[in-house]
């Protein structure tokens, strides 16, 4: 498997860098992390570069993940990379939405690093 | 048994507790690597708190609180080393809002139609939290490595 670029939006900075941790637990190996703190910051991070994979929670000021994956579909040459949603915000009406907006996942916190591999590494793996 | 919103929870007093303290299992265990066990003891010096507020079929907020040490130790357990007291009030933030997620999850009738808000974290005890007329208060205190946690949920009815 190459090395991939990961972008992981948060509100928590360290919610981030848990999350990164947790792919290279995986055995992701990571050639570069983008993060970002809401949607916005993370729409605006896009215009400069395209990502592999997109990790994103939900609840966020500014803009929430829901809305990031919906618009996210709308931004040129962004509609083919897996987005997977990590919240605490686990109902299965938020779950279907995501889905729905394009999401190819759901990882709701508490996790484990075992939990991301099973979730993340087949989206990985098929590019 | 609470009535919120027009939806009746019932749920006997320990019920509340219980739901917390599987929670706090949950969280602790994934998140932290360790095992928090309830204790009865002295009051926490409550320097740091975090609060998620809950809104919905359920209103009421889940706070937090511990002494500087505590939330020291907790955001090391979950990060390695904290770089500045900023992560460690954004941990203990993160603890408070998987603990409040976990919490509703567990209980059916809200599990889908209670919504969290972001956390909330406060550095510093002077500070009253004037909980709404005719709720109810839901505390335990915990132990997790020594440190003392206090978890509390204000339920509005």
């Amino acid at each position: 498997m190459t090395s991939i670029c990961a972008l992981i939006v948060d509100d928590s900075s360290v919610m981030r860098k848990i999350v990164e941790r947790s792919l290279r637990q995986a055995g992701i190996e990571l050639s570069e992390v983008m993060e970002a703190g809401s949607g916005v910051e993370a729409l605006a991070a896009l215009k400069n570069k395209k990502p592999d994979l997109i990790l994103s929670d939900i609840n966020m000021p500014a803009m929430n993940g829901l809305e990031f994956v919906k618009k996210l579909q709308d931004v040129a040459g962004m509609k083919d990379v897996p987005v997977v949603m990590i919240t605490t915000e686990a109902s299965e009406a938020h779950v279907v939405e995501a889905l729905s907006y394009g999401a190819k996942g759901y990882i709701r916190k508490p996790f484990t690093p075992e939990q991301v591999k099973e979730h993340v590494l087949p989206l990985v793996k098929k590019q | 048994m609470i009535t919120t919103t027009g939806l009746t929870i019932n749920l006997p007093g320990a019920s509340w507790i219980n739901y917390m303290h599987a929670s706090l299992d949950e969280v602790f265990s994934m998140m932290l690597g360790v095992k928090v066990t309830p204790c009865e003891g002295p009051e926490v010096t409550a320097e740091l708190t975090a609060m998620v507020g809950l809104a919905g079929s359920l209103c009421g907020l889940f706070t937090i609180r511990c002494s500087s040490a505590t939330g020291s130790i907790l955001a090391e357990k979950m990060l390695g080393t904290p770089e500045c007291e900023d992560q460690v009030l954004d941990a203990l933030g993160e603890i408070c809002n998987m603990l409040a997620g976990s919490f509703k999850s567990r209980i059916p009738e809200i599990a889908d139609t209670c919504m969290l808000s972001v956390p909330t974290t406060i550095a510093g005890s002077n500070y009253h939290v004037h909980a709404h007329r005719g709720g109810q208060r839901h505390e335990t205190l915990v132990k997790c490595d020594d440190q003392l946690l206090q978890v509390i949920l204000h339920v509005n009815c």
